[in-house]
């Protein structure tokens, strides 16, 4: 097993509010990590960190690269961190400061390989499912302005290969025959699984699902645990998810992190949670001690 | 620098601040309960400034000619009617428009502004206005000086301070301790859960606008009586600088709006007495920019946490 | 039914009423007061009367054929449009042969027009695209066309070197102002461009030394190449008409300068039309509808915003450099807010984002005020009162646009097989197993999907 994420003492306070605590977690390479807990627990928290949504305020939050093993990514640096004295005596530092001050934020984390959907469902409403998943391809696909105003065989390659790609998504999630709908107007499962395509489609290593089966009736839901299980076997992909439905992700997952409070409370294999203390105390309440 | 000149910029600055604030007061509170500029506030500063105007005329030609009598008239009168603009411009720009795009009010709200502008232009002529002198007279500092060096404040410009103080005081007693006030603080947090628990949001809203607008009129009121003379597009000018005041205090705060309106008055005044009075606009609008690039969230607002 | 629609239209009369009796009723003449008792009447009974026919009419017929519209707009994006080749080939055409059949007012105009319909479409790029309400667009305008002044009466600068020049400085106006701004709050962009629209009118009006203040600068028209519209080139060199032997005409420069902002507008156009199907154009319309997703998807959404920001700024000021060698002259007066409002009037009665919306738009607009002289007075206030209706009745433009339809490769199988049979290759190269979620009927779907 290589580690894919290892996230070190993150702490983030919004104002005097300590939301989260000290956690620490890793997400191995090709396996599926769900984050669960109580409501306000603070797992949506830990989702923004990861995905570069929120800047925590200390810990470190590593990408690492299982091809070669170095090469790690500092995901938290991308968010562009406040300068310091000392970087006034390494202009190496500084200046990549600089850059991630003035160029840096979530699209980086994201380039550098994790993807996420949102809980409350985020599309482009008023293009199609097709562009939206063009879209996705944005940071890769890129062809000059030039070449694409005069339509040169190099971009028409590009959009080609782009459309090729969106198209298997398309097919491996069966939207296909939704391509040229306004995303808008789909029903609200098909929404959750293209936003799902779309994530895939910026080619990421870490997959963060916020609470997938949300809203999905017993069947969806049912699918979607083969889908997740499909994207981990069939190609390698790391999982990171949310959920709610215990069902699911004791079904599904190969870890689970338990937070409460803002703090990690246990880790470990589902049948292990499952026996675990600390945690029925945190679902069902404390007895009388 | 002379001692006396200062003095009389700052005179000057802080009762030119107190109007930016009182118009500042309009955005800040539309800002924080919809999240939008109300980009028709400046018109209806305007609207306030000729209403103040034909008041003072009407009374003039009814016969009433007792000072506290028309004085009280006048703001009363100029501060229903220009409420019922604000409630009506919110009536039209903005909420048909509340589930619209986010651009939409923007382009009603520039729509009513420039419709407002133009109303005024044909029914009232496109020629400056003006009122008669009121209440003058003046106070010196020191009062037994000899030479030119003393400060000089006119009675109306004591009245702008004071009235504008009196009128942010009442307002934020409004705010702070009425079921109204209750209402308006729980809109601005959360207005779905205010509906829920049975507040009538758009009625909320609607009076946020009242309120905003209401304070534009006392604002319209007393600059009429001092400067004495305007135009239909004094709005535009004022506009951009209230808002600009409601940035410097950080947007959404009520107190941060007067704040932010004496932080520009004395800015501005001092920049036309020392620096150049032509560019004194250049230098507000310069102002607004630098803020909303350095510190968007201005003196006393809290920064913006995105949801996701 | 109709006694709700008349007690609304009392109400609407009733506040109308008050509305307009200190402000039309009252009017000030120095410090005393014309009475005008009428006028407050009859406009608040219009007001009611109309307000309440028109409930009564929407009730009635349109309502239905609204909500109707509004579903098959939707439906129907991939509805190609059959006579659209013919259609522009007229349009081109008319364009064309247009100047040899107008005087010179005419040309005038027509020109006014096609300048208008370059600044439309650079606009639109901004508000209609990339959904950035940008209200300081004159300014762009503006830098344009005093770089070709300034330039001229500086350097000596000819037009052909000002049209990029006038345009690129504008571009990186554009983009010093855009970069921090964009960072921020929608709103705030709109009052900032506001702003820096009146630093710079104030600017150019104060800065007597410099740009002449409210006096101007000159502009010398373009050349044809080096040479000259004038009956007589100035310094010994050949004017055009004797160069091509044909008779002299004080029109030849006005067509010439028409011809030249035509092709100038079709270029646009088709930058326009093809942006929008470029990975920048759908990076714009994405940011639009979502910019949390866009950021979460690896698209910069600063840089992005920039680009379009950039890109307006850079048609604004080309449209500069051209109303400046139209006019031959240009002072602060043409760069006033309102001459903002009039582009951004332009874009959203042509209906945010439409190419050919732009376009009719900007000629109504343009030509339309040319015809009724009497109405002049009116004319703004009705540009606000169309943009108060757009917005409420169709915020989205008259016409859904049509999307670019993508050819799916046709699957062996229809899309709606048994998925446990089905075997599809995924992206890895994979024989992933088809699942379906299960509930396919689009008619049912479990929507319990809380508003946003």
């Amino acid at each position: 097993m290589t580690p894919l994420l290892t996230v070190h003492d993150l702490t983030m306070r919004f104002g005097g509010v300590t939301a989260l605590q000290a956690v620490a977690f890793t997400v191995q390479q090709a396996s599926i990590t769900a984050l669960i807990g109580p409501n306000g627990a603070g797992k949506t928290t830990v989702f923004n960190c990861v995905t570069g949504f929120y800047k925590a305020t200390t810990g470190t939050i590593c990408l690492h690269d299982p091809q070669t093993g170095t090469g790690d990514i500092d995901l938290l640096e991308m968010l562009g961190e406040s300068f310091r004295l000392s970087d006034f005596w390494r202009p190496r530092t500084l200046s990549r400061r600089l850059f991630f001050k003035l160029f840096g934020g979530p699209h980086r984390v994201n380039r550098a390989g994790v993807a996420r959907t949102f809980q409350n469902i985020r599309l482009f409403d008023e293009l199609t499912v097709m562009e939206n998943l063009l879209v996705a391809q944005q940071a890769q696909v890129h062809g000059g302005l030039l070449a694409g105003l005069l339509q040169t065989a190099h971009f028409r390659r590009k959009e080609q290969e782009a459309v090729v790609r969106a198209t298997e998504w398309l097919r491996f999630f069966d939207l296909l025959g939704e391509a040229n709908r306004l995303a808008g107007t789909l029903p609200y499962g098909y929404q959750r699984r293209l936003e799902m395509a779309r994530a895939l489609c910026t080619r990421p290593r870490l997959l963060c699902l916020d609470e997938p089966a949300a809203g999905l009736n017993p069947n969806e839901t049912q699918a979607l645990s083969q889908l997740i299980l499909a994207l981990r076997d069939r190609f390698g992909l790391t999982v990171l998810l949310i959920e709610h439905d215990m069902g699911l992700v004791m079904d599904i997952s190969d870890h689970l992190v338990v937070l409460d409070h803002g703090e990690v409370i246990a880790q470990g294999k589902p049948a292990a949670i499952q026996q675990d203390a600390r945690v029925l105390a945190a679902y069902l309440g404390t007895g009388e001690p | 620098m002379d001692i006396t000149i200062f003095g009389q910029q700052c005179v000057n600055g802080l009762v030119l601040g107190s109007t930016y604030g009182l118009i500042a007061v309009g955005y800040t509170m539309v800002y924080g309960i919809i999240g939008m500029i109300n980009f028709a506030h400046g018109e209806i500063y305007m609207i306030s400034a000729y209403l103040t105007a034909i008041f003072l005329a009407l009374f003039t030609t009814v016969g009433i000619h007792s000072l506290p009598v028309v004085l009280l008239g006048v703001l009363v009168l100029t501060m229903l009617f220009t409420a019922l603009y604000g409630w009506s411009v919110e009536r039209i720009a903005y909420r048909p428009l509340r589930h619209s795009n986010r651009l939409a009010p923007l382009i009603s709200a520039i729509g009513i502004s420039l419709i407002l502008q133009n109303y005024i232009r044909i029914s009232q002529g496109a020629r400056n206005q003006g009122v008669p002198p009121v209440l003058e007279g003046v106070f010196r500092l020191p009062p037994d000086s000899l030479d030119h060096r003393f400060v000089q404040i006119t009675y109306l410009q004591s009245l702008i301070v004071v009235v504008a103080l009196v009128s942010m005081a009442i307002l934020t007693w409004i705010i702070q301790h009425t079921a109204l006030g209750r209402a308006c603080r729980a809109t601005q947090q959360d207005r779905i859960m205010a509906n829920l628990l049975g507040v009538n949001t758009d009625r909320i809203i609607s009076t946020v606008f009242v309120m905003g607008a209401a304070m534009a009129a006392v604002a319209g009121f007393l600059v009429t009586l001092n400067y004495g003379s305007f135009d239909f597009y004094i709005g535009f000018l004022m506009g951009i600088k209230a808002f600009t005041a409601a940035v410097l205090g950080g947007i959404g705060s009520l107190p941060g709006a007067m704040l932010g309106g004496v932080v520009l008055g004395l800015a501005e005044s001092f920049f036309a007495g020392f620096v150049n009075s032509d560019y004194k606009d250049v230098f507000a609008f310069s102002l607004l920019i630098l803020f909303l690039i350095f510190r968007p969230s201005g003196f006393l607002g809290v920064p913006e946490v995105e949801k996701v | 039914m109709m006694g709700t629609d008349w007690r609304a239209a009392f109400r609407v009369g009733g506040v109308a009423l008050l509305l307009f009796t200190p402000l039309t009723g009252l009017v000030l003449a120095g410090y005393q007061l014309e009475w005008h008792w009428q006028r407050p009447l009859w406009l608040a009974g219009g007001f009611g009367l109309g307000y309440g026919l028109l409930r009564l009419v929407w009730r009635r017929w349109l309502s239905g054929a609204h909500a109707f519209g509004q579903r098959a707009a939707a439906g129907s994006t991939t509805d190609p449009a059959r006579h659209r080749p013919l259609w522009i080939g007229l349009a081109l055409g008319v364009a064309l042969l247009l100047p040899f059949f107008l005087d010179k007012y005419g040309i005038n105009v027509a020109t006014l027009a096609l300048i208008y319909i370059l600044l439309g479409l650079g606009l639109n790029i901004v508000v209609g695209l990339a959904g950035l309400l940008d209200l300081g667009f004159v300014a762009f305008y503006a830098v344009g066309a005093y770089t070709y002044a300034f330039g001229y009466h500086y350097f000596g600068l000819s037009f052909w070197l000002a049209l990029p020049l006038g345009g690129l400085l504008a571009a990186c106006f554009g983009m010093m102002l855009g970069f921090p701004v964009l960072r921020l709050h929608g709103d705030y962009l709109a009052i900032v461009t506001l702003g820096f629209g009146e630093i710079i009118r104030l600017i150019l009006n104060n800065w007597v030394s410099l740009t002449g203040g409210p006096n101007g600068v000159s502009v010398v028209f373009p050349t044809f190449f080096g040479l000259e519209f004038n009956r007589r080139a100035k310094q010994g060199g050949v004017p055009l008409h004797e160069f091509l032997g044909i008779d002299y005409s004080a029109n030849q420069r006005a067509v010439f300068l028409y011809l030249l902002l035509l092709a100038v507008v079709l270029v646009m156009v088709y930058v326009v039309v093809r942006l929008k199907r470029m990975p920048i154009g759908r990076a714009w319309e994405a940011l639009r509808e979502n910019e949390i997703a866009c950021r979460s998807l690896g698209i910069n959404h600063v840089t992005v915003k920039l680009s379009a920001f950039g890109l307006g700024a850079l048609v604004g000021g080309m449209g500069g450099v051209f109303f400046a060698a139209s006019q031959g002259f240009v002072n602060p007066t043409s760069f006033t807010f309102f001459e903002s409002a009039h582009i951004l009037a332009i874009v959203v009665l042509g209906g945010m984002g439409s190419t050919t919306g732009v376009v009719v738009a900007a000629l109504l607009l343009t030509v339309v005020p040319e015809m009724l002289r009497d109405f002049a007075d009116y004319r703004v206030l009705f540009v606000g009162v169309a943009m108060v209706l757009m917005m409420i009745w169709r915020p989205r433009g008259l016409r859904q646009r049509r999307r670019p339809v993508f050819q799916v490769e046709p699957s062996p199988q229809p899309a709606f097989v048994n998925p446990v049979k089905k075997r599809l290759r995924g992206p890895g190269g994979g024989h992933p197993p088809q699942w379906g979620f299960g509930g396919k009927a689009p008619n049912n779907p479990p929507n319990n999907r809380s508003d946003p």
